[in-house]
């Protein structure tokens, strides 16, 4: 049985110019939280870009999905389309 | 029963009387409206316009909530219209758009502040200000955290604010 998930991420604000298209399909295990998923989407992102120098604002940016900013405990769903959200700033 | 509230995400400037007309009820007495628009400067820096970034289906969910809990916050009986734009806006061109209607001014004016206030904190949408010379850059602004949504961050935020004193001229 395969174990793992394909997950699609998109990334808004400044974190769209270190994706490709403002979107990422990232391989994670099954029962994956919210907070190794950002541990995923850091060494990815660093992989990628190996000149990413705001690492701090990616650890600390909200997971959201079409309903809801997830906790870190929240488990990841192979149907969830997510999103990465750094600090907003609307209006 | 609960009033209209309309959540709208658009990729155009923000009009007017697109905001009014969804307020509009002749059974309110105080209808009020607040836009917001791109600034031409930024900390002394000419500004040219702003790209407008957005989780369009979760900043819709978050709107649709900001607004129903100002409803039970000040009653059932407001109206409740808000637009907010995405995409790249020009200098002056209006952004955000609030409209709240219903029956006394007072709660009115609260209902309207607390919205866009609440927008700022809460909405998936960011900004990339585009200047004169030719630059960008990204805007910083409000980590999101789960559990925002509920009531109690409301009140927190509309406790600290300074109810402004106008002298009353009785003659």
């Amino acid at each position: 049985m395969n174990d793992k998930r394909i997950v699609s991420v998109l990334f808004f604000g400044f974190l769209r110019e270190y994706s490709h298209e403002g979107k990422l399909r990232l391989e994670v295990p099954q029962g994956t939280t919210v907070t190794e998923l950002r541990s995923l989407l850091v060494s990815e992102v660093r992989k990628r870009f190996p000149a990413f120098s705001k690492q701090l604002l990616l650890e600390r940016a909200a997971i959201g999905s079409h309903d809801t900013v997830l906790k870190e405990e929240d488990k990841i769903q192979t149907d969830m389309e997510l999103a990465v959200l750094p600090p907003v700033c609307g209006g | 029963m609960p009033r209209r509230i309309n959540i709208a995400i658009i990729d155009t400037p923000v009009s007017v009387e697109k905001v009014s007309q969804e307020i509009s009820d002749p059974t309110m007495g105080g209808e009020v409206l607040f836009f917001g628009s791109v600034r031409n400067t930024n900390s002394g820096k000419p500004v040219r316009g702003i790209y407008y970034d957005c989780f369009e289906p979760l900043a819709k969910k978050v709107l649709m909530e900001i607004s129903e809990e100002v409803q039970k916050e000040y009653g059932e009986q407001l109206n409740i219209s808000i637009f907010h734009s995405t995409g790249y806006l020009k200098a002056g061109q209006i952004s955000v758009g609030i409209g709240v209607g219903t029956h006394h001014r007072e709660e009115a004016f609260q209902a309207c502040r607390l919205i866009i206030d609440q927008i700022k904190t809460r909405a998936p949408i960011w900004k990339k200000e585009y200047y004169e010379d030719g630059t960008y850059e990204w805007l910083g602004g409000n980590l999101l955290e789960p559990g925002q949504t509920d009531r109690e961050s409301v009140f927190r935020q509309r406790d600290t604010w300074e109810v402004p004193r106008f002298p009353i001229d009785r003659n």
